[in-house]
């Protein structure tokens, strides 16, 4: 910078003699490009991995959304943008949208409530912390097609523990609820869900409360912060960052999420359950149109992309806001 | 740990996987010359897939140099995953198919004929109507192993307390629903609308009341006069099934029968033979007999039931020993075996092993021998949504005719459109005469779409298939 405070810039030519005097031997130089092969051979299986099963399927949806292709013998017939058309003008597929909507802001909310306040009690515990730490993961171990069998089982209208536990034993309700109605069938997968997924937010949580200097909150509590306010101006800013990024990456899962919403009643009854990934699956495989179903997949894409870069917008400005 | 000594550890750990690797691959020189077969099912019941495996050791012991390779997987997912692996050209050995998917694979030609196994057996052999021929050809593509029929199911006890007559006709069904109903913590029928029962249970509806989807030249018949009595008569009796049956899965009425909790059910073997030897108090009280459910137990003799078959695929490695292995698995000796995993789930296709089924030294068969012979005898009239468009006549008699439904994915997959009638009916309360307008029109309209995506020509009228003349 000169003196009067106009900033010099040095051209690519002027780095380079600059450099040269310090460039040191050949031997140093050469010893850097076998660095930058090692590098690259380093990286190479990688790449691969991420042009085989990423770039290259997805690639592969891309040009089956502008063909019809049946099912079983793969013949194709260009139909341009008409996948595009029949999707766009389907109110099947934007009554799943509304419901993948509906299901993810369900799931995803839920679960970064109770997994923060578990997250706030499991850092009070003192003692048995680590058991119950231990324990809180186990349903986040169980693979989905059990957890669901389990609360089917919980959820059964003929032999059910939830209907009998608030009917019969605890008397807080008079009529069995219909957890399978189409009413309610959304809310009980929420429930499968909120109970497969609370462990995943509760540790990533928790670890981030144990990062909060305790001075912070000592500070507020001196100034005659409450609890609730040293939550939300002290202990909220401080593991909200980690709260987005889970919010992004289970925001993305859920979305496209199958198994959870899938397994429980099948899409219905009367299609309550059909969220986007269920309907491409029938689309797919009970209507046999691949192209079709490529092209909401690729619909699904952009959103979830839309999705992903109003998160990080939202983390940046959480990451500014802590400095 | 330091940097030297775990390079030297993780040096020692690479050369002990890579010596057992060799020596893996090297391998005793018969392991290396076995002929491999895949076999694909998706049989998901523990005992019969025990069975199965005890079954394939027998046959591996017997011919050392063929090895089969059980692979299992879901109903639900038997089709993408028979469909990925012909897209990938992967080997498709022994598998289960469905046959709304044999058009397809016979036209690409992916199927192996398997008629010389059931002529080496002989077809006189078999139960009449089990063997899936193919109209079109005459070929058989899927070699029959087992064969299930619903029958009903329904608690003595109950009945007797309330006076009620053996449920023989739609109106004793009816009047003991209603009786019965909500007492007891009971409910009347397990007459479900779920995406599943809302087709297996109607159809034994549909066709004792002289209807059916579809005639065998691939034409409407949900439109015929009895279809729509069928609706109203289930959309009736559904009124007494639990609440939440709507959604129910595949064994949620065997749970709920198991259980006490309802007083009628329309199901195949796997019903009697989970309460038979899992609830002993409730099977004690309990009758099962053949389904009569048609206004004043008229109509034909027919009932919902279900075809498995296997099929062998053309890329296969070793066809010669994959057709082996199949007449061994489901033929003599191991077919009686194997219907033992499930006495009366699984009924053989062959008549002889059928009878001498009946005469194992087994509790269940023992103690429910008169079950496990109404489901055995059942097998001789049952009929399947799927496999046998057009099985009843316009003059309501009942004639298999082995043509498939090859729409029927779209008529009859995820939500099939008589579940969805009936939940409409039961969940939103539309009228009966609407919700069935609405199911008439999807099934003529899905089947217009796929025929003119697919093309549809019918098969010969006169063609009669062997067994069946």
């Amino acid at each position: 910078m000169h003196e009067d405070g106009t900033i010099v810039t040095a051209t690519r030519e002027d780095q380079r003699n600059i450099a040269a005097p310090l460039a040191g031997p050949k031997r140093k130089r050469s010893r850097r490009n076998t660095g930058t092969v090692f590098g690259l051979l380093m990286v190479t299986p990688a790449l691969l991995v991420l042009v085989c099963v990423m770039l290259y399927p997805a690639y592969v949806a891309l040009e089956s959304s502008f063909f019809r292709i049946a099912l079983v013998t793969r013949e194709e017939t260009f139909v341009g943008l008409a996948n595009y058309s029949k999707l766009l003008n389907s109110p099947e597929f934007w009554a799943s949208f509304k419901r993948s909507l509906v299901w993810s802001v369900g799931a995803i909310g839920s679960q970064m409530v109770v997994g923060v306040a578990v997250a706030l009690v499991l850092d009070k515990m003192v003692r048995g912390r680590n058991f119950i730490r231990g324990l809180v993961l186990f349903p986040y171990l169980v693979p989905a097609i059990v957890a669901v069998l389990i609360w089917r089982w919980i959820f059964s209208d003929t032999v059910g523990v939830a209907n009998w536990l608030m009917v019969d034993f605890l008397g807080i309700i008079d009529r069995p609820i219909p957890w399978f109605h189409p009413d309610w069938v959304m809310v009980s997968v929420v429930i499968m869900s909120l109970w497969k997924y609370l462990p995943y937010w509760a540790l990533f949580v928790l670890a981030r409360l144990q990062t909060l200097p305790q001075e912070l909150l000592e500070a507020a509590q001196i100034d005659g912060a409450n609890a609730w306010q040293r939550f939300w101006y002290v202990t909220l800013p401080w593991i909200m960052p980690v709260v987005i990024v889970l919010l992004v990456l289970r925001s993305i899962w859920a979305f496209n999420e199958f198994d959870m919403v899938y397994l429980p009643a099948g899409g219905g009854p009367l299609s309550a359950t059909t969220t986007i990934p269920v309907y491409i699956r029938s689309i797919a495989f009970d209507y046999g149109d691949i192209g079709h179903a490529s092209a909401i997949a690729m619909a699904m894409l952009v959103m979830v992309a839309l999705l992903t870069n109003f998160y990080f917008w939202v983390y940046r400005r959480a990451e500014q806001r802590l400095g | 740990m330091k940097r030297q000594s775990f390079s030297r550890a993780w040096g020692t750990a690479s050369a002990l996987s890579l010596a057992v690797a060799l020596a893996v691959a090297a391998g005793p020189a018969s392991a290396q010359d076995r002929k491999i077969v895949p076999f694909l099912t998706a049989e998901s019941s523990p005992e019969a897939v025990t069975q199965l495996l005890g079954l394939i050791e027998q046959f591996e012991e017997a011919n050392p140099d063929i090895g089969i390779e059980l692979q299992l997987t879901s109903n639900d997912n038997r089709g993408p995953r028979i469909i990925n692996s012909v897209s990938v050209g992967d080997e498709l050995g022994i598998f289960e198919i469905e046959r709304r998917l044999v058009p397809d694979f016979t036209r690409a030609g992916y199927l192996l004929p398997l008629d010389s196994i059931v002529e080496e057996i002989g077809v006189d052999k078999f139960i009449p109507g089990s063997l899936l021929y193919w109209p079109w050809d005459g070929n058989l593509y899927q070699f029959t192993s087992d064969l299930s029929a619903a029958t009903l199911y329904w608690r003595k006890d109950l009945f007797e307390e309330a006076g009620l007559a053996e449920p023989d006709s739609y109106e004793r069904l009816l009047e003991a629903s209603q009786k019965l109903h909500g007492q007891n913590n009971v409910s009347g029928n397990a007459f479900e609308a779920s995406n599943r029962g809302g087709v297996q249970r109607f159809v034994t509806f549909l066709w004792q009341n002289c209807g059916d989807f579809y005639t065998k030249d691939g034409e409407m018949a949900f439109d015929r006069e009895g279809t729509k009595q069928a609706v109203e008569d289930y959309a009736e009796l559904n009124k007494y099934a639990p609440d939440g049956s709507h959604s129910w899965g595949s064994l949620d009425a065997v749970n709920a029968f198991a259980a006490g909790r309802v007083a009628m059910a329309l199901f195949p073997g796997r019903l009697g033979y989970q309460v038979g030897t899992k609830a002993p108090d409730i099977a004690k009280v309990t009758g099962n007999r053949e389904a009569r459910v048609a206004r004043g137990g008229e109509g034909p003799r027919v009932v919902y039931g279900a075809v498995t078959s296997y099929s062998i695929g053309s890329t296969v490695k070793h066809p010669e020993e994959a057709k082996r292995f199949l007449r061994f698995l489901f033929t003599g000796k191991p077919l009686l075996d194997y219907a033992m995993g499930v006495p009366g789930h699984i009924a053989p296709a062959i008549k002889e092993i059928q009878a001498e089924m009946l005469e194992q030294d087994n509790p269940y068969i023992k103690e429910h021998r008169d079950w496990v012979e109404t489901i055995l005898e059942a097998t001789t009239y049952f009929n399947a949504e799927a496999q046998n468009m057009g099985s009843i006549t316009d003059q309501c008699e009942f004639k298999k005719s082995l043509v498939p439904m090859p729409w029927s994915s779209r008529v009859m997959g995820r939500e099939p459109i008589t579940s969805k009638m009936f939940q409409t009916i039961a969940l939103e309360g539309t009228p009966v005469g609407d919700a069935y307008n609405a199911a008439v029109e999807s099934f003529q309209t899905e089947m217009e779409a796929w025929k003119a995506e697919n093309g549809w020509e019918a098969p010969d009228p006169n063609w009669v298939p062997p067994g069946m003349q």
